[in-house]
């Protein structure tokens, strides 16, 4: 033992942390213990779901995007009109969604799908995941200009514009006059000033390679990309990044004033005080991304699903979209926001693609995307 | 003073006429156990890992019926396939490489020496570990941006800023799994060596260095998988340019639903994993030499900046003072990071306030769940995932800590301790979408689990166990099997033998092992994501959905929020610190 | 006048406030073996770390041949290290494990390489482990293990080992016969060595002088017969095993002086070891002293009885071979003078 008798002064502390020790891992065991008892996410949820399950009939369950969101409240005005209680399965974002559905045919995850947007609407529409049906709804005159293919299998619900967005300030500090068009972009006075999200990555990103397909025509977009990428064009992961990290108006001030958003975005720079935004939508810049609905092939329960597609339709809904999801409503004689109307206007001629199109060539175009700008 | 984790032949050898018979044929209860102990982490395993990886797999090989093997031909011939699986090698490579040159002066630091606040820096620098990529994403471009604090060096966008985020976030693994075992290191090894005329560098390289080894494999092998499993922060940092396995899996699955070929990379992947753990198995069992380990009071010295009065120079304080200087560096760039999220959240607008923070009471107007519900369901699913997590992980660690006389029966212990960390490096898309895919009606059942809350923390726990048998394991091998011995010639049976010794001795690095399944859990969002349901999000999700809303005051909420994680993280992991008794080491 | 050999001059070791080693001057002789004993936390072995270069002295110096080595790092001083459990290599076999400290270990030149084999051979050859290079030392039995390590403390040719412990690990029968061997190899080798050790047969088989040591100081330093006749003060006695203490001058210890034989004086104390009496077989002396038995035990056949004395108190005293006695009778026991020590009645008087 001749090393503990090198430190005499030890072991008395040595004891005493053990029985701190002790007395602590009680104590964890005891917190633990209280924890299992009260906290359980199984312990406190299995009970409901088992009822949920039993009485399939008296529930409806939607399968959104995870951008998906109502004011609260809204669900159960439905529950007390139709006796039918919603579940809401959210398995991935708007990209994904259509993926999972596909997959997932056979089987599917609930009754109605929502967030099906016009760059994926045919392939869910091809791959059958979505059956037939005309809602009766008074807004559904409305969707009726957005029917993909001339199918009724998909219900528009909502709508957005993917517009180029600049900084007010940044422009204004910098005294250069804000670009316009998609041409303006390619200019030398605009090198390294925007910031666009990855096309393969992020849904505004496709969005946004859409509305130089639509604007350049099928082989022309190709050229565009290029002088984009020789006039310093940046490509972020997502709209995140390139929004709260290199945009210079959004969260994180960073160095680029021109970035890839939505026409909805301007309202929420107005700053603390303030009365108008410090950003703007490009309105010649826009392409417009329509986010539809539609009746899961294999639903177990299809006329609620139908119930709740009309209720999408409603005003109670189409009121509250701008809110909580930041898009347009397909109704027009919903309400939107005060500043929307001023701040937020839609494009007047956005650029389109025929979704068959998109469902054809998206593969192919994402690869020569990647191939000219990614490298 | 010492013991010694293999047998020492020096001691006297507890045998002869006077040792009980061996128990010639085990008693049908212990037959039960132990099968049982296999069986329910293997059907855990098999049932939420396995099968949804081989049905969504298998629906990447079959065409119509047939199995179709084209698709191998097909990718592999895309010179794409060949970029990416060398980018995925090249990534990870070079991060493990360089977080284990920077966590071995870091483990001794934090591990070897005392200092005033060494207990605070051991949980900070865990916190990466373990927060959700998306605020890291955000944390580091915010830094390496143009025009952000170190936009200068021109890091954004490029592989150096992807190796530095995967170092980022697995320092601490090298630092915790070797410092797990430099601390008990008896050092009186190093100093016959200084004795024998080596120098302290030499003393390190040729002893030290060597009984470390294994120690060193286990964390390199561990941090190979995460850097080479990394998706989000691949994908934030670098963009498509450097897409690894993983990335194209996601792109492949989720955008092209080309699932011909995922099916192709998750083989690709699954080959490249398992040929790390094979070499890291080898490398691990090197670990059963004996090695003389000591209580960490009496390895453990204070770390002072002058040279201890009467050491003479040349006596190693150099390269200790090195060793701190670079840990130093290396916990400030760690920091970062961190202090930017916090500096943050604190900025409303032109001025600085707590209002994002008051803001976490409410749904910012994006969620379904205030933050601090989400919060609470975090907390919620995190204990369930660690009580499975430790359940499991548990009995595989008993079962492989056991060492049968035969080899055959070596082997598959051995094959179980692999299989059972191989969750980490399959792809969490692959994951989540074989759920999607196989957990409706699970064997014939009916109960659609796929949309059930209750998947949530099975899949965090399928993560989270392979933490748990890394950390329990070494405790339990370290149990010198005369203890056994001697509790069995005092009459107790094989079942009180497991409780009284093992349990008992393994119960010390259970609050490690609870914290780091806590952990896991917590900031788990790869296949949280696919299956989290909105009215109870948990946290990682919330930021998530608050980050990718327009507006300063989301933003700065999903800021705070990401704060609340972090410090969470952080106290847990700080609390587990304080549970681990001495000498209970983990290895993970 | 250079000194030759090991000096050590009021070495201070402090621990935090505790103070291991508190002012010890020791020198040791070329070619001598000095065995540091004392019980456990007494300091030895942290003496024996500083004079390595492995404890910080936080007063004093240690010199060898007239340089002080406390501006040199352990690994230019010179001095060999043994530890009580080898510390031997394990990723090593035998011969990489001896061959560590020589000078060629990692040069590629040949020449030194040959030179490095043949020494390894020849100290594997002197720890009576010849062959044994090439095997893995996890196959080492205990007593194999301290040989390899002593092969691999001597192969560089210190000009000091040291050894801490060297044998403590290992079983009784084991450690006395390594004792008597490792005091070969030294002598042999003629190596200046400094032991640490708990175990004062150990120390008296290895060492040619012995220092005992107690709370950070030393009591004595003498060669193994010299303290075992003459510990000068009765906590070096009861250290060595003497079991009991008479006051020259009290009755009880007529007998005693009368078996030393010379004149004590009043103040002297005597010291009894185990055996300091015998039992008496033969006739009856009505003068002998007697013992009332209050137990036997018996140590490599012989039976040692615990006896009463008046005067005395317990003491132990041998029996023949296989005698047996009941608790209770009462015995004559004849006095053996030479496990009787007179300790000085002050220390002053040396």
């Amino acid at each position: 033992m001749a090393s503990t008798s090198s430190h005499p002064g030890r072991s008395p502390r040595s004891a005493r942390t053990r029985s701190a020790r002790t007395r602590m891992t009680a104590a964890a065991a005891a917190a633990l213990g209280l924890a299992l008892a009260g906290c359980s996410a199984i312990g406190t949820s299995s009970a409901s779901d088992g009822d949920a399950t039993s009485t399939s009939s008296g529930t409806v369950t939607l399968v959104a995007h995870d951008s998906f969101g109502l004011s609260d409240g809204i669900l159960d005005d439905f529950t007390k009109e139709t006796g039918l209680k919603v579940e809401v399965v959210q398995p991935g974002d708007a990209g994904t969604l259509v993926n999972q559905l596909v997959l997932t045919k056979d089987a599917p995850l609930g009754d109605l799908a929502y967030g099906i947007d016009n760059s994926f609407a045919s392939r869910a529409i091809d791959e059958g995941v979505v059956v037939p049906y005309t809602s009766s709804a008074p807004a559904a005159k409305d969707a009726a200009q957005y029917a993909v293919g001339g199918s009724d299998a998909l219900t528009a619900v909502d709508l957005g514009d993917v517009c180029i967005n600049t900084d007010h300030t940044w422009f204004t500090e910098h005294g250069l006059a804000e670009p316009s068009t998609l041409d303006d972009l390619t200019k030398p006075e605009y090198k390294d000033l925007l910031v666009v999200p990855n096309a393969v990555t992020s849904s505004p990103g496709l969005a946004f390679l859409l509305a130089t397909v639509g604007a350049f025509g099928e082989d022309g977009w190709q050229d565009y990309w290029t002088k984009l990428k020789a006039n310093g064009l940046k490509v972020a992961d997502g709209w995140t990044e390139a929004y709260d990290t290199d945009f210079s108006g959004g969260g994180g001030n960073g160095p680029r004033p021109i970035v890839l958003s939505y026409a909805s975005s301007p309202p929420f720079t107005v700053p603390e005080g303030g009365t108008e935004p410090t950003t703007g939508a490009l309105l010649d810049t826009c392409f417009r991304q329509v986010e539809y609905a539609g009746v899961l092939a294999g639903a177990k329960n299809p006329e609620g699903a139908q119930k709740l597609l009309d209720f999408l339709l409603s005003d109670e809904v189409q009121d509250d979209i701008p809110g909580t999801m930041y898009m347009y409503p397909v109704s027009s004689t919903a309400t939107l926001p005060d500043d929307w109307a001023t701040w937020a206007p839609l494009a007047t001629k956005p650029f389109s693609v025929a979704p068959d199109e998109i469902t054809t060539n998206r593969e192919a175009w994402l690869a020569d995307w990647s191939e000219i700008v990614i490298g | 003073m010492s013991t010694a984790t293999a047998t020492r032949p020096d001691l006297p050898v507890t045998g002869g006429p006077g040792r009980v018979a061996r128990p010639s044929r085990p008693s049908a209860g212990q037959v039960l156990f132990w099968s049982a102990a296999v069986a329910v982490p293997l059907l855990f395993l098999g049932v939420f890992f396995a099968w949804p990886v081989v049905v969504m797999v298998g629906r990447g090989f079959v065409t119509d019926g047939h199995l179709d093997l084209s698709a191998f031909a097909e990718v592999f011939s895309r010179p794409r396939t060949w970029r990416i699986v060398g980018l995925t090698l090249a990534q990870a490579s070079i991060a493990t490489a360089l977080s284990v040159l920077l966590g071995l002066p870091g483990a001794y630091v934090l591990h070897r020496r005392r200092f005033r606040g060494r207990s605070v820096v051991r949980a900070l620098v865990t916190v990466p570990f373990v927060l959700p990529t998306v605020v890291v994403g955000v944390a580091f471009r915010s830094l390496l941006v143009d025009g952000g604090p170190l936009g200068f060096l021109h890091l954004d966008g490029t592989f150096a800023a992807i190796v530095s985020a995967l170092v980022f976030f697995n320092y601490a693994v090298v630092v915790r799994a070797v410092g797990g075992l430099w601390e008990r290191l008896d050092p009186r090894a190093a100093q016959a060596a200084r004795a024998l005329g080596a120098s302290p560098w030499r003393a390190f390289r040729t002893v030290t260095l060597p009984a470390l080894t294994p120690a060193i494999a286990s964390a390199a092998s561990l941090t190979f998988l995460f850097c080479a499993t990394a998706f989000g922060t691949v994908l934030v940092l670098g963009g498509l340019q450097f897409g690894t396995i993983e990335t194209e899996i996601w792109i492949q699955t989720t955008q092209f639903l080309d699932l011909r070929a995922a099916a192709v990379l998750s083989v690709v992947q699954l080959v490249v994993v398992a040929g790390v753990l094979v070499v890291a198995g080898r490398a691990r069992s090197r670990q059963e030499r004996a090695l003389a380990l000591g209580a960490p009071s009496q390895t453990v010295r204070a770390l002072t900046l002058r040279r201890p009065a009467g050491r003479p120079r040349g006596d190693g304080h150099a390269p200790a003072l090195a060793a701190a200087a670079v840990t130093a560096v290396v916990v400030a760039l760690l920091a970062l990071p961190l202090v930017n999220l916090v500096v943050r959240s604190l900025r409303v607008g032109d001025r600085w306030g707590l209002d994002h923070y008051t803001a976490l009471g409410t749904t910012g107007g994006a969620l379904t769940v205030t933050v601090w519900q989400a919060t609470l369901n975090s907390l919620r699913v995190a204990v369930d995932a660690t009580v499975l997590a430790l359940v499991v992980g548990g009995l595989v660690a008993l079962v492989v800590s056991r060492r049968p006389r035969r080899t055959a029966g070596r082997r598959a212990v051995a094959g179980l301790d692999a299989l059972f960390m191989l969750p980490l490096g399959v792809s969490a898309v692959t994951v989540g979408f074989g759920f999607l895919l196989s957990m409706h009606h699970p064997f014939g059942l009916d109960v659609d689990l796929r949309t059930s809350p209750v998947l949530v923390p099975i899949a965090q726990a399928v993560v989270a166990v392979p933490l748990v048998v890394r950390t329990v394991l070494p405790v339990l091998r370290a149990i010198d099997p005369r203890l056994r011995e001697a509790a069995a010639t005092l009459g107790a049976g094989p079942g009180r033998v497991l409780r009284t010794v093992d349990l008992t001795i393994a119960a010390r690095s259970v609050g490690l092992a609870v914290g780091f399944a806590f952990a896991a859990s917590l900031g788990e969002f790869g296949a949280t994501s696919f299956l989290a349901r909105p009215d109870r999000p948990t946290l990682p999700v919330v930021i998530f959905r608050l980050i990718g809303r327009p507006g300063a005051d989301t933003y700065g909420m999903a800021l705070a929020a990401s704060v609340v994680l972090a410090v969470l993280t952080a106290g847990i992991v700080a609390a587990c610190e304080r549970l681990r008794a001495a000498g209970a080491g983990g290895e993970w | 006048m250079v000194s030759r050999g090991l000096d050590v001059r009021r070495a201070v070791v402090r621990y935090g406030p505790t103070t291991a080693v508190d002012g010890v001057t020791l020198h040791v002789a070329p070619g001598e073996v000095v065995a540091l004993l004392g019980p456990s936390g007494c300091g030895k072995s942290s003496l024996l770390r500083a004079v390595a270069g492995l404890e910080p002295l936080a007063g004093g110096s240690v010199a060898f041949d007239g340089v002080g080595v406390d501006r040199i790092p352990v690994h230019r001083r010179g001095f060999g290290l043994m530890f009580q459990d080898g510390q031997l290599f394990a990723h090593r076999d035998v011969a990489g494990n001896v061959a560590y400290g020589l000078p060629a270990t990692g040069v590629r030149r040949s020449s030194s390489r040959r030179a490095d084999i043949a020494r390894v051979d020849e100290l594997l050859d002197l720890v009576g482990l010849a062959g044994y290079g090439p095997r893995p030392v996890a196959t080492l039995s205990g007593g194999e293990r301290q040989r390899v390590a002593l092969a691999r403390a001597l192969a560089p040719t210190p000009r000091l080992l040291l050894l801490d412990e060297p044998l403590s690990a290992l079983d009784r029968a084991l450690r006395e016969r390594l004792a008597v061997d490792l005091r070969a190899v030294l002598v042999a080798t003629g190596t200046t060595a400094v032991l640490v050790t708990h175990d004062q047969d150990e120390a008296f088989a290895v060492a040619d002088r012995v220092a005992v040591m107690r709370a950070g100081r030393l009591l004595q330093v003498d060669a193994p017969a010299d303290l075992w006749r003459r510990p000068r003060s009765r906590e070096v006695a009861e250290f060595l095993g003497y079991e009991a203490f008479v006051a020259a001058s009290s009755r009880a210890a007529d007998p005693l002086t009368a078996a030393l034989a010379r004149d004590l004086r009043d103040d002297d104390v005597v010291a009894l070891a185990e055996g300091a009496f015998v039992v008496r077989t033969g006739g009856g002396d009505p003068d002998a002293v007697k013992g009332e038995v209050r137990g036997v035990t018996s140590r490599r056949g012989r039976s040692e009885v615990r006896v009463d004395v008046d005067g005395i108190g317990t003491v132990t005293a041998l029996a023949p071979v296989g005698a047996r006695f009941d608790a209770g009778t009462v015995l004559p026991l004849v006095v053996d003078p030479d496990a009787l020590a007179v300790l000085p009645g002050s220390d002053v008087h040396d």
